[in-house]
């Protein structure tokens, strides 16, 4: 039996049903189970948006929608969690529609018993699994997880933020890649690269100028440059017959691509991401919002969440890191910075003017150039943070 | 106790099969049996009260909802008699039709006082 506690959003409006299947699903589970539960669709979608939700037991006939209505609002909701609808004895037709677009299975009300109860609930999520795996395969095999790194507004030390921690991570995992995804100019070219000639390195430039399908693992590869330390970077367009706006369609194919490729990819997202920076955005299995700790920037940061909660981002994948870039005249406390962006800290990154500016000059990150450094200290805590697998999920 | 013990005179209220299931369920907890009827009970009641409401209001969207959830109550206690005039019910409110309505809803009140008394009992026994 798994050890793990599985997160359950029962949708019911009916007490007395709602009482029986919390006993029957409780009881005996060994802790299996933690369950709550939403009485409208309103609610539920509420929770699939803010919570970390395992599997959905649904009734389809709630105060505020009913029938396929219920079941289509919070497939498209969650798309990935997997659902076990609810019927009564007389509405079973509506359950077999139900799985034929997609539920896992269906429980008749009623005749529902623990070991019945527990069974489906087990088979469904391993099933989903399953099932998602297969179609991670189809789609290009294995999948890392993707770091998606994001300025509250420009110049607060993103990509400075996106290369350490890649670097980071580079130093204990194989198969990890930084990519910048950015139509215009390179800044990862600035960071590392900026004593040799434009024209040696390959970057992105070629890549946006292909149709999705013909962004392949292969082209992408031979787009990586690899650095001494392990890291694949994808370097951002340097030259400026190459600038181009990105393309959602073609940004979500690399991003799915790159997803197969490493085993942590870390993405470079522009402040205030537009149509492809969305797409690469929902995609992410954390996305770190970097602030400083200005007001003006935290309300920014702010925004940033908000915009990555509406893009489907949900609360416990967004982080903040601060960083503070030099000594600030006014200055938000940390917990006033968690207060009002409404998300989880994941580091704070003290002022390194010194390490910066060597960092700068050796054309190397700082958790490179000086490891020792208590700023390169809180780079590598973020990114074992956000290795661990209590941040980024399952 | 006033109500002398009718079983074997009229068909019992509540099955005692969907008892026992709920006893399984609760593992022997009785407490949770109590819970369960009394949450039957102060639903039902208050659902009871919608349908009459709603039949005064030609409302027959809130009809169907409030005998559908009754019906649904039903079936978890056995109550199958009572679960039966319920889908009767939504199913004619489904319909959009009212004939009937007032005559079936008396009877899932009188239902709904037998299936409280037996309940009662089994909870205690």
């Amino acid at each position: 039996m798994s050890t793990q506690t599985y997160n359950i959003l029962l949708v019911e409006d009916n007490a007395v049903d709602a009482r029986v299947i919390t006993e029957a699903l409780t009881k005996g589970g060994g802790g299996a189970f933690a369950l709550q539960r939403a009485e409208r669709l309103s609610e539920a979608l509420e929770k699939l948006r803010t919570q970390a939700i395992d599997l959905v037991l649904l009734d389809f006939m709630l105060p505020d929608s009913e029938g396929m209505a219920t079941f289509t609002a919070v497939r498209k909701a969650a798309p990935n969690v997997p659902i076990v609808a609810l019927t009564g004895v007389s509405d079973e037709s509506t359950a077999i529609e139900a799985v034929r677009q997609g539920a896992q299975d269906f429980l008749v009300k009623g005749q529902v018993q623990p070991k019945t109860l527990h069974r489906a609930v087990h088979y469904a999520i391993e099933r989903h699994k399953v099932q998602t795996a297969q179609l991670k395969q189809a789609h290009g095999g294995k999948k890392g997880k993707v770091i998606g790194v994001i300025g509250a507004r420009g110049g607060v030390g993103a990509t400075t933020v996106a290369l350490n921690v890649a670097t980071a991570l580079a130093k204990k995992h194989k198969d990890v890649i930084a990519a910048e995804l950015t139509g215009a100019y390179s800044a990862f070219y600035d960071h590392f690269f900026y004593k040799k000639s434009r024209a040696a390195l390959s970057d992105l430039g070629a890549l946006i100028k292909l149709e999705p399908e013909k962004i392949t693992a292969c082209e992408v590869e031979r787009c990586l440059v690899k650095l001494p330390s392990g890291l694949g970077l994808l370097l951002g367009p340097q030259r400026v017959e190459d600038f181009a706006e990105l393309d959602p369609d073609k940004t979500d194919a690399l991003t799915r691509v790159l997803a197969g490729l490493g085993s942590y990819v870390v993405l470079d997202l522009q402040s205030h991401a537009a149509a492809a920076g969305q797409v690469a955005a929902k995609q992410c299995d954390f996305v770190v919002v970097v602030i400083d700790r200005t007001p003006a920037c935290v309300v920014a940061g702010k925004v940033t969440a908000d915009l990555l909660q509406n893009l489907g981002v949900i609360p416990v994948r967004i982080g903040v890191a601060i960083v503070n870039r030099q000594p600030l005249p006014i200055s938000v406390d940390v917990a006033e910075v968690l207060n009002t962006m409404g998300c989880q800290l994941v580091g704070v990154v003290p002022t390194a003017t010194d390490a910066c500016a060597e960092a700068q000059r050796v054309g190397a990150p700082m958790v490179t150039s000086d490891p020792q450094g208590s700023a390169s200290g809180a780079l590598i805590e973020i990114a074992d943070r956000l290795a661990a697998e209590q941040v980024i999920g399952k | 106790m006033e109500a002398p013990d009718r079983t074997g005179q009229e068909t019992s209220a509540v099955d005692a099969a969907a008892i026992e299931r709920l006893r399984e369920i609760g593992d022997g907890d009785v407490a949770f049996l109590k819970d369960v009827f009394s949450a039957y009970e102060t639903d039902t009641a208050e659902r009871l009260v919608t349908l009459r409401q709603t039949l005064a209001a030609g409302d027959t969207t809130g009809l169907k909802r409030a005998a559908h959830t009754i019906k649904g109550s039903c079936l978890n206690v056995g109550a199958s008699s009572m679960a039966a005039s319920s889908l009767q019910l939504e199913q004619l409110a489904g319909a959009g039709k009212l004939d009937g309505a007032a005559e079936l809803i008396t009877r899932i009140e009188q239902e709904f006082k037998r299936v409280v008394v037996e309940l009662k009992r089994h909870a205690q026994g």
